[in-house]
């Protein structure tokens, strides 16, 4: 997938809680200063993409305050994190097919002050919920806390080992200024803190958040022109297995999400193997998934995970770091488009006292377990 | 809030079979006509065959425990006086990936492990609905 297309500008709102704040007015500021970042000005982007599961602007609320003249390509995606990444690489391929030239790729939404995804969806007893709702059975952690209990029973993984993935996000966070939790977590304070769907506690899961991010995607010799280094995609994925849906009713195996097969074909678009990526943002809703994806993307062994992770090798420093910025875990939850802008800071070596050192090479994953998308992304030398 | 009812299923043409036969306390699993493939959550047509003919085929009801979480934070109406409460994939032995939710009644939350063996049992609600659960099977030990 090495069409000409790059990232030339990032951006992003403050994240926390912001009563007093539309979630239009978060949009806009974060794609303003995305198009000021790529160094374009009002009025220069002829694309707009979103997803929006849960709170959201829909582009076409979005576009009049953004100055957009003529609106060549866009696209409103009904879906979560799944699309993370999916949503860089569907701007991508709109550059490449020529159907338009500057695409701001972004996500917003009031996941504290406005829609809150943890809380009960009364509305939701149909379809798969019928099953599920008169259970009481719809929130996030119950749904996903499924799969990590079945990696507990089947491979001894260990609730200290899920700490280990929230201890070292928290101590990465305290490196990033604009990270929500910046207070340091003990283990003997994420053992005692609340029990919200067991194995799930209260640090087993991200932060809810109000905040937006945004990134500018153009041709590659359009992004060479601007103020920064382009950052490329040298190979993406997006796909689902046989049942692609949530809560992955008559999946075959609780431990291999679709990953396990996508991630192969990923490095192999790529070129590249997975001693070769310098840093990976890994999908982080709840502490589980980095150990989950830690085995599908090939950095250790099935079963392998939750030691891989206590072992030190995700932190800053280690074999393989793991959301410098803090992942959704500490720095925020802007549904997973905030790792993308963290791989971009990274390749252009702006991660502060945070950075890799000398990254060239970042995987960026967009996790749904039966289904996902993700990518690698490089600089130009290793284009 | 005890007199607070649990949501009812929304019932629609695809899944009205497998409601109607709790109602009588029967556990009827979809099953593909051409293949003899159950399938669960119903789909309308089989995703190994690809037949739209199904059938509703009565199982056994015994089946074991796949995964759970036990809830202590309850977000749903009418689950306020529950917690802890367990919610389980139970996997029937019918057929491998076989499974649905359900709750795991009259346990200590902590006796409950994956592998376990399971019996399905019926819940009556005062609204009239009635939902499969399932029961810990006597002397059971976890696989």
């Amino acid at each position: 997938m090495r069409h000409g297309v790059a990232i030339a500008g990032i951006g992003y709102t403050a994240y926390g809680r912001q009563p007093d704040v539309t979630v239009d007015a978060l949009a806009l500021e974060a794609c303003r200063n995305a198009i000021a970042d790529a160094g374009l000005a009002h009025g220069q982007v002829d694309g707009l993409v979103s997803y929006h599961a849960s709170d959201s602007v829909l582009v076409r609320d979005l576009a009049p305050a953004l100055g957009v003249p003529e609106l060549n390509w866009w696209c409103d995606i009904s879906a979560g994190g799944t699309f993370s990444c999916a949503v860089v690489t569907h701007a991508a391929m709109a550059i490449a097919s020529g159907m338009a030239r500057t695409i701001v790729v972004y996500r917003a939404l009031l996941g504290r002050s406005g829609k809150r995804m943890g809380r009960y969806r009364g509305e939701l007893t149909g379809g798969v919920h019928q099953f599920m709702t008169p259970y009481g059975f719809s929130s996030a952690p119950q749904i996903f806390g499924m799969i990590c209990r079945r990696h507990m029973a089947e491979f001894g993984t260990t609730k200290e080992q899920l700490g280990a993935v929230a201890i070292t996000m928290r101590e990465h966070a305290r490196l990033n200024e604009r990270a929500m939790r910046r207070e340091p977590l003990t283990l003997d304070a994420y053992l005692a803190s609340r029990i919200i769907a067991d194995p799930y506690s209260l640090f087993d899961c991200c932060q809810e958040t109000d905040g937006a991010c945004a990134l500018v995607l153009t041709r590659a010799e359009d992004a060479a022109a601007g103020p920064h280094e382009p950052v490329h995609i040298l190979g993406a994925v997006h796909g689902g297995g046989p049942m692609p849906r949530i809560p992955f009713d008559a999946w075959p195996s609780f431990t291999a999400s679709e990953f396990d097969r996508l991630g192969g074909q990923l490095y192999a678009r790529a070129g590249l193997a997975p001693s070769d990526i310098d840093v990976a943002l890994l999908y982080d809703a709840f502490t589980y998934e980095v150990v989950q994806q830690l085995e599908d993307f090939g950095f250790c062994g099935r079963g392998e995970g939750g030691p891989f992770a206590a072992e030190g090798h995700i932190a800053l420093g280690g074999s393989l770091p793991v959301n410098p910025h803090g992942g959704l875990l500490s720095e925020a939850y802007i549904h997973g488009l905030n790792h993308v802008v963290s791989a971009v800071e990274q390749l252009r070596g702006d991660g502060g006292a945070r950075q890799v050192p000398g990254a060239e090479t970042a995987l960026v994953t967009g996790f749904g377990f039966s289904a996902g998308s993700a990518m690698i992304l490089g600089r130009a030398n290793v284009v | 809030m005890s007199s607070e009812p649990k949501p009812a299923p929304f019932v629609d043409e695809l899944t009205r079979g497998f409601w109607e036969a709790c109602a009588r306390h029967e556990l009827r699993i979809q099953r593909c006509v051409a293949c003899g493939r159950f399938r669960h959550f119903p789909l309308p047509a089989c995703p190994a065959c690809g037949s739209v003919d199904s059938t509703w085929a009565e199982v056994s009801g015994r089946g074991s425990i796949y995964s759970f979480v036990i809830v202590a934070q309850s977000v749903t109406p009418g689950f306020g006086d529950d917690v802890p409460y367990v919610v389980a994939w139970v996997e029937l032995v019918e057929q491998q990936a076989l499974r649905l939710v359900c709750n795991v009644l009259d346990c200590d939350p902590a006796d409950v492990a994956v592998g376990a063996p399971v019996e399905i049992c019926f819940e009556d609600r005062p609204d009239g609905v009635t939902v499969p659960q399932c029961r810990l099977a006597p002397g059971g030990e976890a696989a």
